[in-house]
């Protein structure tokens, strides 16, 4: 388990609980946490650069197969699921506050 | 639509990603748009706002470290959200300050370069002194002055301590340009010159000694602006030739950008111009014939090598002096040389320079005591509305030192964003004052940087007071509610400091007024009978005309001129439009002692015609007594001013020799050996308007002009006077294409540009004005927002127990009220002498015309409550709970 990151702040908290709970893209975060576009987008930059979180592209056939250009689908690294599982730890309100997502 | 709303803003954001990245990144905004459009448009466009952010990040994830942010990171931006969430606060304290600096830093800059600023083109000012020669006359010590050509070739030689010695000379020289040719300010300068003042061509060589020798080809230095803006600054200047007075003459070079000699020239007139053209002193006899060798003309100035006082360098010249004396006994006598710096008159010490600074800048720094006032109550307020915020911050475990770093983190970008704001309007101003300034202004640093650490210190050290506040009570206090008391001492400084700078502000807008009103008035001062008449000034001393050749032009002129039918009549006037001379007169049983004095000018028989005059009574001079100058013409004013008994034709006059003119009135009349004579009063004519700036009729005495002078005025009567303008010029060029027309325009423009100084002192006080109408604005929202602050816990009850917003706003803003209502009387007390004053100055509109009172008050009034109503809403929207939950 590596050390926890000071930098991690609410908000990246936030967007990592909502990926484990298996909201995979960013609109979808958006949507569940209820935080504006302007925090979620550059809050997934930064995992990333922490490596807290991966990406990657889905795959050309299924979105042209649903009429839309393609989506970027996030997923939690061990880094963040160990980071997501310390901070559960520390602030245990998080992993309630929002519901587990139906659909994958 | 909103899809392509959405297409344009992906776009216009994609722009800042890094190319490397952006077309992964449309994709995925692309698709993400897409979702979002499945669930409505406001989706999307709740989405499109996080666009712009998520693009920055993407920058800078590839800009930064992949280190993170480290605590000041943090600092950072903890100052800026706490700041953008009190834009008023940081606008107020940057404009307070920056007004302020602006000011203060313009004024001393304009000074410091009038003294001891660095003069374009010259090095090392501060070892360039001035030299003045300094004789006694028959009534004693003369004022130190110029020297003559004959006095410069002794002084050239130096002394201990100030080897090389320099001149120059002011004259106007006829250059013919592609565009006619015109009348140029130039100045004959010695052949060192350039080498003392360390000056650098711009293009070419400058002049030299070997350029000085008499019988060396005939070389000129142009001014950079002549070359520029006159002559459209041609290639392949440098070694052609130009035409000065009829002479060839080869350019040499150009001089550097503004580069304008030592001297700082006259307001009004245009940085780097004064100077356009520069000839060896060698040729003033070939192009000044007109000049005596006596006349004392140039302005002498050296370099010293040594550092000696300006008393022992004076000293070490007086051998010099005594061979001037020697030279010329009569004239020089008891000759001295007095050094000065150059920059400061004759008679200017030190203690009269800084007495001058001190008094100029009491005003700029009193402008920045009132922003800084104005500053530290802002800065209190926010003391006040934050001590909860810091108590909390406190009570989670922030370290004191945390505190303090984040407070000082506030104050630097504050008082950053306050320095540039002043940088700025320096900047600003200076350019303003580059319109009227004829020299170069270059921001003065030292004083910069000591406006600047004032203001630092004023916003850093009431920056740290909420930390100071926050660690001083106990914490359950500040978390509860806080210290809700202020000393009376002290708001009553506050109210005390808002009430002046009302009365201040009012001041000065009513003097704004005041002049604004005048120059209407004096647009429409303008004769009706001016639109006819066209002016052209001759000076016939640019190309040495000899006195035949003088009177032949001005007869081949008048002739040409009369001969068209449109021209209604011609006449020349000794003296500049709206000038005037004097003449010393005894009226008949008049004591010898008894000398009376009036305007006066020598005119030719028509131009009374010309200029638009009436003959009332009698006629215009003859042929006769224009030849034997013993006539005279009065005008009403003349007859009223000294109580003329009937019958005032034939009334003799004696009249004194004319008064000595000095070099500049040289052109305009003076005939040495003028003896007493009489003339006789044969005619009388209706007054002419003087200059519209002076409201009493002068008393006026015209004079017959015998023969024609250096420098006459033509006046041209014409019913249409638009083409008379190209005419007259046109006119002259065809009698003789070197002599130029000079100022060719209408008598009404000049009556107008004439209202120019009141139009400088309108702008001034309206500027002057304004800003202080901003400072009073920002003192009148901080000390309201101060009070409002104060009395929330008492906003919460009003509110609680029924109060309306409305109610509250009322309150706040009829406290602010009886502030300014004070501050606009206590303006008035002092306004209405100063009024009085200024009236009599200026009387051109009455000082006490009631929209010239009332508007600038009524402006006041409703600026200032305009700014009580933003703290005043802030009260209103007070959450009862909130103020009320302490207790």
């Amino acid at each position: 388990v590596p050390p926890t990151n000071p930098a991690l702040s609410y908000t990246g908290l936030f967007v990592l609980q909502a990926l484990a709970q298996g909201h995979r893209f960013g609109f979808d975060i958006m949507e569940v946490t209820g935080l504006p576009s302007g925090t979620i987008y550059p809050a997934l930059r930064r995992l990333e650069a922490l490596e807290l979180v991966s990406s990657d592209w889905e795959k050309d056939l299924k979105a042209r197969k649903e009429g839309r250009p393609r989506r970027r689908y996030y997923e939690l690294t061990p880094a963040g699921r160990g980071q997501l599982r310390e901070a559960e730890a520390r602030f245990r309100a998080v992993g309630r506050l929002f519901p587990r997502r139906s659909t994958t | 639509v909103s899809r392509l709303a959405a297409a344009v803003i992906i776009w216009v954001a994609a722009r800042l990603v890094p190319s490397g990245m952006r077309a992964r990144w449309r994709e995925e905004w692309r698709g993400e748009m897409d979702a979002a459009a499945s669930r409505g448009r406001g989706m999307m466009l709740r989405l499109a706002f996080g666009l712009p952010a998520d693009a920055l990040a993407c920058r800078a994830s590839t800009t930064r470290t992949r280190s993170g942010r480290g605590p000041w990171q943090t600092d950072a931006k903890q100052t800026l959200r706490a700041l953008a969430r009190s834009p008023w606060h940081v606008v107020t304290v940057s404009l307070c300050l920056g007004i302020g600096i602006a000011v203060s830093v313009t004024v001393f800059s304009i000074l410091s370069s009038i003294l001891t600023g660095d003069l374009p083109g010259v090095q090392d000012r501060g070892r360039l002194m001035r030299l003045y020669l300094r004789t006694d006359e028959a009534s004693g010590p003369s004022s130190p002055g110029g020297a003559s050509v004959d006095d410069y070739a002794v002084l050239k030689e130096g002394g201990p301590g100030i080897p090389a010695i320099a001149a120059e000379g002011r004259w106007e020289f006829a250059v013919r340009t592609p565009a006619g040719t015109l009348a140029v300010d130039g100045a004959f300068v010695s052949g060192n010159y350039f080498g003392v003042l360390g000056t650098q061509p711009a293009l070419g060589r400058l002049l030299t000694p070997a350029d000085d020798r008499a019988g060396a080809p005939p070389a000129a230095v142009l001014s950079h602006a002549f070359w520029t803006a006159t002559l459209g600054a041609p290639a392949g200047i440098i070694g052609s030739t130009i035409v000065v007075g009829r002479q060839e003459v080869l350019v040499a070079g150009i001089a550097p950008e503004h580069f304008s000699g030592t001297d700082v020239g006259d307001l009004g007139e245009p940085p780097g111009l004064r100077y356009k053209i520069y000839l060896p002193l060698s040729m003033s006899p070939v192009l000044a014939p007109a000049l005596r060798a006596d006349e004392r003309w140039l302005t002498v100035i050296g370099r010293a090598t040594a550092d000696r006082s300006h008393d022992a360098l004076g000293a070490g010249l007086q051998p010099l002096a005594a061979r001037i004396e020697t030279a010329h006994p009569a004239t020089r006598r008891n000759a001295g040389i007095l050094v000065t710096k150059s920059g400061m008159g004759p008679r200017e010490t030190m203690a009269v320079v800084a007495l001058i600074i001190t008094l100029m800048m009491s005003a700029p720094l009193t402008v920045l005591a009132i922003g800084c006032a104005n500053v530290a109550n802002l800065q209190l307020v926010r003391a006040s509305l934050r001590a909860r915020e810091l108590a909390i911050r406190l009570s989670i475990g922030a370290t004191r030192g945390q505190l303090v770093r984040l407070l000082i983190f506030e104050s630097v970008f504050l008082a950053v964003l306050a320095c540039a704001a002043g940088v700025f309007g320096t900047r600003l101003l200076l350019r303003l004052a580059a319109l009227v300034i004829p020299f170069h202004v270059g921001i003065d640093w030292p004083v910069v940087g000591f406006v600047v650490t004032i203001s630092v210190v004023v916003v850093m050290a009431t920056g740290l007071v909420p930390a100071w506040l926050a660690t001083r009570h106990s914490q359950a206090l500040s978390l509860t509610g806080g210290s809700r008391s202020t000393s009376p001492a002290g708001s009553r400084v506050r109210r005390g400091l808002v009430v002046a700078q009302v009365a201040l502000c009012l001041l000065l807008l009513l003097t704004a007024a005041l002049f604004t009103r005048s120059l209407d008035a004096l647009a429409g001062r303008v004769p009706a009978v001016a639109h006819d008449v066209v002016v052209a000034e001759v000076r016939f001393d640019t190309l040495g005309y000899s006195q035949p050749q003088r009177a032949a032009f001005a007869a081949a002129l008048q002739e040409r001129l009369r001969s068209d039918p449109r021209v209604q009549a011609v006449g020349l006037n000794s003296i500049a439009p709206l000038r005037h001379g004097e003449r010393r007169f005894w009226l008949p049983g008049d004591s010898d002692d008894r000398l009376r004095a009036a305007h006066s000018w020598e005119v030719t028989p028509d131009w009374f015609e010309a200029a638009g005059l009436d003959m009332r009574r009698g006629r215009a001079f003859t042929t006769d007594e224009a030849q034997h100058g013993n006539a005279a013409i009065v005008d009403q004013g003349f007859i009223d001013k000294y109580r003329l008994v009937e019958p005032v034709l034939g009334t003799p006059l004696r009249l004194d020799r004319p008064i000595p003119a000095g070099r500049e009135a040289r052109s305009i009349n003076d005939r040495p050996g003028s003896a007493v004579r009489t003339v006789t009063i044969v005619g009388v004519v209706s007054n002419a308007m003087a200059r519209p700036i002076i409201p009493e009729t002068p008393a006026s005495l015209y004079l017959p002009l015998g023969d024609v002078p250096t420098y006459v005025a033509a006046y041209v009567r014409s019913s249409q006077p638009r083409d008379m303008l190209t005419q007259v010029r046109q006119t002259m060029a065809a009698i003789d294409r070197d002599l130029p027309a000079i100022g060719v325009s209408t008598l009404a423009d000049r009556y107008t540009e004439d209202a120019g100084d009141i139009r400088l002192l309108a702008e001034a006080a309206a500027g002057l004005g304004g800003a202080a109408l901003l400072l009073a604005v920002a003192g009148v929202y901080s000390v309201v927002a101060f009070f409002v602050s104060l009395r929330t816990h008492e906003f919460g009850i009003r509110l609680a127990i029924g109060a309306r917003p409305r109610d509250i706003i009322g309150m706040v803003v009829r406290q602010a009220s009886r502030l300014v209502l004070v501050g606009l009387i206590a303006g008035l007390v002092p306004g209405v002498p100063v009024l009085l004053f200024l009236g009599k100055a200026f009387p051109y509109a009455s000082p006490f015309d009631p929209i010239g009172l009332l508007g600038p008050a009524a402006v006041l009034a409703l600026t200032a409550l305009a700014a009580a109503s933003l703290p005043a809403r802030r009260a209103a929207q007070v959450d009862p709970c909130t103020a009320l939950r302490s207790e």
